[in-house]
């Protein structure tokens, strides 16, 4: 543990004695005299490090009484550029060292400060003996940084494990190097040839182990991950000099030089490839991200140039001279403002244009989103999911699993074969830990070895399917045939796949428990509606029969009250029938057809038949008489027609009117009561809501109304009326009655 | 007779070792009171060698040939305003007539007495700037009259007047000689350093003396770092102060033995044996670290309790053999120096190769008596599990890689080896092996600077039997030789008995510029050498000889000139005078210069002969004591890799294989085999146990590796301490060394089992 918190703490201080080291450097460079010109580094011992091409730098090595011209305005340009040249060097280390929990972030760190020593110290063209003690320290630890390196790249090496302190051992023995070079600096000049060759050489060696060491990833590790980090540190460290060197090697064709110039640059350089490599996702998509940034690229420079032409024409002057920096901000201001605009819109083009694959991806998705529109079936939502990621990227196998309280099971796969067991979720599962997908083709030898289920059925990408309401299962996608691994915006369409499918999962499964509510909830009503609409005839009845021991001196009464009762008594037989019949009829066929005329005076009746009273006016539009009503609608006018009498004072109306307007018939019921304040009208609709609950109001009546509106594709509109009371309307769609 | 007896015996009778070893060392320490520092040429190359012999001969019948110069400006100091006013000059006298009087001083020659040709009523006169103890009244003309004077300018006075120097021609080459020559200036000149006059002394009389002096009192200083650093190894090893202590108290018995032999023996302590010390310290502790790390891991690995005596004898019976072997191979390869025509290695050879031999038997018999008296320290964990994993994975790599690490180690083998064959070079820059701080170094840029020179080359023209220089057509011939010389690239001057001629017939015109040549006629000539003689014998004793029938030429060489442009120069030089000089005449090629070639050439056959027959007696010793001819051969990889690697290295980057440097070969031969006679020892005993190629060797790196790696740690702090010598050609060797050294260990971890597994390889694949 110590040894750990250790390491930790030298980490945590390692950019400061990174930057340190540097500034050590630059500050030289302001305070110290110039000794010799920038890019030559004279040390105190007569020799010099210097820029491979800057031979006069030898020539002024060996005359030192040559005086450097010096200035505070030389200065300032030396310090400039001393600053830039380690800003260079140390920006891509750092932000790799902050940003990333990668091992080889320390190393890299490492070797870039001492890197940046030097070219500062080279840059600077100072001599002070602070300034080349730093130098000297730099360069014996730059090599075994390389070292260092080497022991975490393209993996961490296995004696890591064991010995976690082995790549102290590459500093440890720069120790005495540093020694002799103390030596070299003071009195024994003799030696720093063969020390600085001999450092040369080890961080070459470091280099060439790094290097083979990729070559031997590629040839031979079973981690793709490793295998494109290994060839992009390989390709970076090997090819990227070539460049500078072949520029140089047209200008002078001195091979000692060349190969100076290879190694320098390819040390300054090699920073890229590793930062590359160390950024996961470019590793398979490198050349996509080329071509995108080169999309960009071309958007952002056509949308300047026609604003640049744009701003030059109101301006009347295209060219940018030293007077124009108002249009040059107005122009960078518009840029920006107008790119942001048109980026969703003509962006996505551009970058279809030169990704085409981004293109088949986008139409194929919304393929799939079609497929799923009104999918109502879960297994076709998964098996439609499946299809698309098989025909998008020709894996060899993909597969749905979900859990239960029982575990895994496989709910759909194509070409998965017979290897897909529970136990691989079960590993995919602990593959993915908290994150939502992953690409196995990510994962180093060592995870690899721990997912040996995962290994033998060639899985590359897991991702969770999720909804709003949870965990649904693992979608598994196998490798494909050729090995080549998924590119980042192909593992990002399974993402989007997956999200989508997740998403219609739940839809699906919201819809089923609708409908399990919704009988729940009709039962409820029928139990409802019994007690609402046969409580009234059950009222009539109880009290007839209370009556009939008054009527038996009456005998013409007491057979009339015989009949009502028996009347009563049929009514709510039939009414229990009849809501049978609706309730059975909701998940059956609709209820049938009748002339709307018909339908609404029969409401009128059992509603005159429960009040006991004629206050209502109908009246009917001859547009209605063709028309015609479902025979349940007599049930919603009739609770709307109770509410408005049970509203209304017994002096006053309740008028009934019936009439087509275009393809709807509308009935609309108002009263001359109190009405409904406006903050409850929004409610008056919900089953259960009613401003009569003393009175025995259940708050069902409007709502199964509304619900029997709905059902038949109309509604019910409640509002005040506009001088008094509540209109209430219902719009049905019109039914024309059968011409024959 | 088993070869362990050593020890046994040793632990059976202990009083009785330590008598003999008490009595032994009684008897040479006196010794070491005789040790005696010595300098100079004659005692690196030898007081028989035919360039030795050659200068005496020249410096005997001359006088000349051997300057030292003393320098001195008014620049820096407050005594003097000129190099050539008064105080100056009464300086200038009272050094010479101070050194006039020093035995090993011929001539002493400057601003104060040195004759000045000016021209008088009758001919010409020969005048000093101090007359009779007096400032000459016309110091003034006389003053401009040398700033003109051939005889002066460069050698007395620089060319702008701001340097003066005296001149003194050392008797001999003899170190006794330069030492009494440099007692007398420091005597002298210690007054007027004291007034603030600072004085830069050129010459190789005195650069030898100083350097040798300040590499004799470096060493003397290295020896207690190298005590401690081994001493701080060996506590690493073995952690154990005690073992430490008593390893570096046998080492220290070996040291006393050695240099008193030494003494004994009469031979000088010169710049190669300085080095010595610090080699019997770190050479012969090794034997030490594998005898005790044995030991140490045989008291941890045992189930039951082993006594201290028992472990030490079972860790000798282990190690003494492949001990041997490993003092045998060191002892011959230094052995093979006494092949050298160079006296100093020689003796180095043959005293190094016997204080190896002495740390063996004292590491097998001293070293495990004082181990017995000790309590032992406690038990630890013997390799550790980290070592072990280290050698484990390491074997597990190169089983997998042995292709690889052959391939690319001989790729190394060609590119060094063409860097070792065509880029190395072999050279004695003296003024770089001293070091920049060197006060001969620094004084031989002042005069540099100043264009003033004091390394010749001396030629010595001998006419026939009746021959004589004042016959006509000899100073005609010498004058084109001198002409013709002039014109050689390093060349600064040539002065010759002409020089003089040349300014007689000058003066006698009235100092006529237009007469500054020979006279028209051989008969004019001879006038003018007997008025020379007439006024100033003393002038031409340093040019001709005594029966007139030799002459000097003195060749001035620019100091900084490397070898190889001095050979060039030579070449030439021999060449232009042949077609000069008629073919009957003699010629013989001396001083400083001539001298430096040929302890360049002695220097590099010195190598050639060291490091083949090293080599081959390393790897006869090798096939005795293997009695395999593929194991031997592998066992000597470790060594012929890093040699080339170095030799090759030094070559790509320019550096030259200089008086130091050319030992590297043979000792990293002798000491590099160490690493795998030990791995390969294990390794044959596992094989003869039974055990696979495979299994064999990751056990014998297991069990080697960590003193192989602890070992080489050792040496190589041990060779590193050398950096604080004096001398930056020892500080090269010891940082060039100690890099071998490194590179020995690894190419014995990684190449040996590499060889190895690839030959176990290709034999299964035959038998297949």
């Amino acid at each position: 543990v110590s040894g750990h918190e250790t390491t930790e703490r030298i980490r945590r201080r390692l950019p400061l004695a990174v930057l340190l080291l540097v500034a050590i450097v630059l500050v030289d460079v302001v305070f110290s005299k110039r000794a010799s010109m920038p890019g030559c580094w004279l040390m105190p011992n007569r020799y010099a490090l210097h820029i491979p091409f800057l031979d006069a730098c030898a020539e002024h090595a060996a005359n030192t009484a040559a005086a450097a011209p010096d200035s505070i305005a030389l200065r300032a340009r030396d310090f400039v550029r001393a600053t830039s040249g380690a800003a260079l060097l140390l920006f891509v280390p750092l932000v790799l060292f902050v940003r990333t929990t990668t091992a080889a972030a320390s190393p890299l760190l490492i070797f870039y400060g001492c890197l940046a020593t030097l070219v500062s110290g080279v840059l600077g063209g100072r001599s002070s003996w602070i300034a080349s003690y730093a130098g000297l320290v730099a360069l014996c630890i730059a090599p075994a940084a390389l070292f260092h390196l080497s022991f975490v790249l393209p993996k961490r090496r296995g004696i890591l494990e064991l010995i976690p302190q082995i790549t102290r051992v590459p500093y440890l023995c720069a120790a005495p190097l540093f020694v002799v070079g103390l030596y070299a600096l003071d009195s024994k000049p003799l030696l720093w040839t063969p020390l600085v060759s001999l450092l040369g050489a080890i961080a070459a060696s470091g280099w060439a182990i790094l290097m083979l060491s990729c070559w031997y990833a590629i040839r031979e590790s079973r981690s793709r991950f490793e295998r494109a980090r290994a060839r992009f540190v390989l390709c970076g460290g090997v090819l990227l000099p070539v460049a500078p060197t072949a520029l140089h090697g047209v200008v002078a064709l001195d091979v000692s030089r060349v190969i100076a110039v290879y190694f320098w640059s390819g040390a300054v350089l090699l920073q890229l490839s590793i930062a590359l490599a160390i950024a996961r996702h470019n590793l398979f998509d490198i050349a996509t991200d080329v071509r995108l940034v080169l999309a960009r690229g071309i958007h952002v420079a056509f949308a300047s140039a026609v604003l640049i032409a744009v701003f030059g024409a109101m301006f009347g002057s295209i060219s940018f001279g030293p007077h124009h920096n108002a249009e040059i901000f107005l122009g960078a201001v518009a840029a920006a403002l107008v790119l942001t605009a048109l980026q969703p819109r003509y962006g996505a083009a551009l970058e279809s244009v030169f990704i085409p694959e981004l293109e088949r991806l986008r139409v194929r998705r919304l393929k799939f989103e079609r497929e799923l529109d009104g999918c109502a079936d879960a297994g076709i939502a998964v098996d439609c999911a499946l299809r698309c990621i098989r025909e998008v990227l020709d894996p060899r196998g993909v597969a749905v699993l979900s859990r239960d309280t029982r575990g895994f099971r496989v709910v759909a796969a194509l070409d998965a074969g017979d290897k897909l067991r529970p136990d691989v979720a079960e590993e995919a599962l602990r593959a993915l830990g908290d994150q939502d997908s992953r690409s196995l083709a990510l994962a180093s030898e060592a995870e690899l070895d721990a997912f040996p289920e995962l290994s033998e059925c060639d899985v590359e990408l897991i991702v969770r399917l999720r909804s709003l309401r949870g965990e649904l299962g693992l979608l598994l996608v196998g490798a494909r045939p050729n090995e080549s691994p998924y590119r980042g915006f192909e593992i990002a369409f399974v993402d989007a796949i997956a999200a989508q499918t997740g998403a219609v999962l739940a839809h699906i499964e919201l819809r089923q428990e609708l409908l399990r509510k919704e009988r729940a909830a009709t039962t409820g009503r029928i139990a409802i509606g019994i007690a609402h609409d046969m409580g009234k005839e059950l009222d009539w009845l109880s009290w007839l029969v209370a009556r009939l021991p008054e009527r038996l001196d009456q005998p013409g009464k007491l057979a009339r009250d015989i009949a009502l009762v028996g009347k009563f008594t049929k009514d709510v037989v039939e009414g229990l029938r009849g809501f049978i019949h609706d309730a059975l009829r909701e998940s059956a066929a609709p209820s049938p057809l009748c002339a709307a005329r018909e339908v609404i005076e029969l409401a009128v009746a059992r509603a005159v038949r429960l009040h006991g009273d004629d206050r209502i006016a109908l009246t009917f539009d001859d547009s209605i008489r063709a028309l015609r009503l479902h025979e349940d609608v007599q049930r919603a006018i009739l609770n709307l027609l109770d509410n408005a009498l049970r509203a209304s004072p017994l002096s006053s109306l309740v008028r009934l009117s019936a009439k087509r307007v275009d393809d709807q018939i509308e009935i609309a019921i108002e009263d001359r009561g109190n009405g409904i304040p406006d903050e409850l009208l929004a409610n008056v609709l919900e089953a259960g809501f009613t401003t009569r609950a003393a009175e025995g109001g259940t708050g069902v009546g409007l709502a199964v109304a509304s619900e029997i509106a709905a059902s038949h594709g109309g509604r019910v509109e409640i509002a005040p009326h506009p001088r008094a009371g509540t209109r209430a309307v219902i719009s049905l769609p019109v039914i024309e009655s059968d011409p024959l | 007779m088993q070869l362990y007896d050593l020890t046994r015996v040793s632990l059976a009778y202990p009083r009785t070792v330590f008598a003999l070893v008490a009595a032994i060392s009684l008897a040479l320490a006196p010794g070491l009171a005789k040790v005696r520092p010595a300098y100079g040429y004659r005692v690196l190359i030898g007081s028989e060698h035919p360039a030795i012999r050659a200068l005496t001969a020249m410096t005997d019948k001359f006088g000349g040939g051997l300057p030292v110069l003393v320098g001195w400006s008014c620049e820096d100091t407050n005594f003097c305003h000129n190099v050539l006013d008064e105080d100056s000059l009464r300086m200038a006298e009272a050094i010479t007539r101070s050194l006039e009087g020093t035995a090993g001083i011929r001539i002493v020659d400057g601003p104060a007495n040195s004759p000045i040709l000016v021209p008088a009523e009758d001919g010409f006169a020969v005048r000093t700037l101090i007359e009779d103890g007096r400032i000459a009244e016309d110091r003034a003309q006389l003053i401009e009259r040398v700033r003109g004077d051939p005889l002066w300018l460069g050698r007395l006075i620089s060319a702008d007047g701001r340097v003066a120097a005296i001149e003194l021609q050392a008797r001999d080459i003899e170190e006794a000689t330069s030492e009494e020559i440099v007692a007398a200036l420091e005597e002298t000149l210690a007054p007027y350093e004291a007034k603030g006059v600072r004085f830069h002394l050129m010459g190789d009389s005195v650069d030898t003396v100083v350097g040798g002096r300040a590499l004799a009192e470096s060493s003397a200083q290295l020896v207690p770092f190298i005590v401690i650093a081994i001493g701080l190894v060996l506590l690493l090893l073995s952690r154990s102060w005690q073992d430490s202590l008593i390893a570096v108290a046998t080492m220290g018995v070996a040291y006393l033995w050695t240099f008193g032999t030494l003494g004994w023996l009469g031979w000088p302590k010169d710049g190669i044996l300085e080095v010595l010390a610090p080699l019997i310290l770190v050479i012969g502790v090794c034997d030490s670290m594998h005898f005790l790390s044995r030991e140490s891991e045989l008291r941890s690995r045992e189930r039951i309790d082993l006594s201290r005596r028992d472990s030490i004898l079972l860790a000798a019976q282990s190690v003494i053999a492949p001990c041997l072997l490993t003092s045998l191979t060191t002892a011959a390869a230094f052995a093979s120096f006494t092949l050298s025509d160079l006296d100093t290695f020689v003796r180095f050879g043959s005293i190094a190769s016997y204080a190896v031999m002495l740390c063996f038997v004292l590491t097998f018999t001293l070293l495990p008596i004082l181990a017995s008296f000790l309590v032992p320290p406690p038990k630890h964990a013997g390799p550790t599990r980290s070592w072990s994993s280290l050698f484990k994975s390491l074997a597990t790599f190169l089983e997998q890689r042995e292709h690889f690490i052959l391939v690319v180690s001989a790729s190394v083998l060609v590119i060094f080896g063409y860097g070792w064959v065509v880029q190395l070079g072999y050279d004695t820059d003296w003024l770089e092996s001293w070091g920049e701080k060197s006060t001969a170094v620094q004084a031989t840029r002042f005069f540099s600077q100043n264009d003033m020179h004091s390394e010749t080359l001396e030629v010595e023209i001998d006419l026939p039997a009746d021959g004589e220089i004042l016959q006509p057509g000899v100073l005609e011939a010498i004058e084109n030789s001198e002409r013709s010389l002039s014109s050689i690239a390093y060349v600064r001057k040539v002065e010759s008995i002409l020089t003089l001629v040349r300014r007689v017939n000058r003066m006698l015109h009235g100092d006529d510029a237009a007469f500054d040549h020979l006279a028209s006629t051989a008969q004019g000539n001879a006038e003018l050498v007997e008025l020379i003689s007439l006024s100033k014998p003393d002038l031409l004793r340093t040019w001709i000889s005594f029966d007139n029938r030799s002459l000097r030429l003195s060749v001035t060489v620019e100091a900084e000139s490397s070898v190889e442009d001095t050979k060039q120069l030579i070449r030439s030089a021999i060449q232009r005078i042949s077609d000069s000089v008629p073919s009957t005449w003699g010629l013989l090629i001396s001083g400083e210069v001539a001298i430096q070639r040929d302890w360049v050439r002695d220097v590099q056959q010195t190598q050639f002969r060291s490091f083949p027959s090293s080599f081959v007696l390393v790897l006869g010793m090798l096939i005795a004591f293997f009695r395999s001819f593929a194991l031997a051969a592998a066992a000597t990889v470790p060594t012929l890799l890093p040699v080339v690697v170095t030799l090759g290295g030094m070559g790509w980057i320019g550096m030259s294989l200089d008086i130091s440097r050319t030992m590297i070969a043979a000792i990293v031969v002798g000491i590099g085999v160490d690493h795998s006679i030990h791995l390969l020892r294990n390794y044959q005993l596992r094989r003869r146990a039974g055990g696979s190629v495979e299994d064999a060797m990751r056990e014998a790196l297991i069990e080697t590796g960590r003193p192989i790696v602890i070992t080489t740690i050792a040496l190589a702090l041990g060779f590193l301490t050398l950096l604080a010598s004096a001398w930056q050609t020892i500080s090269s060797f010891g940082f060039l060394v100690a890099a071998s050294m490194v590179g020995a260990m690894l190419t014995t971890i990684f190449v040996v089992p590499a060889l190895i597994f690839f030959a176990a390889r290709i034999s299964k694949g035959a038998r297949r």
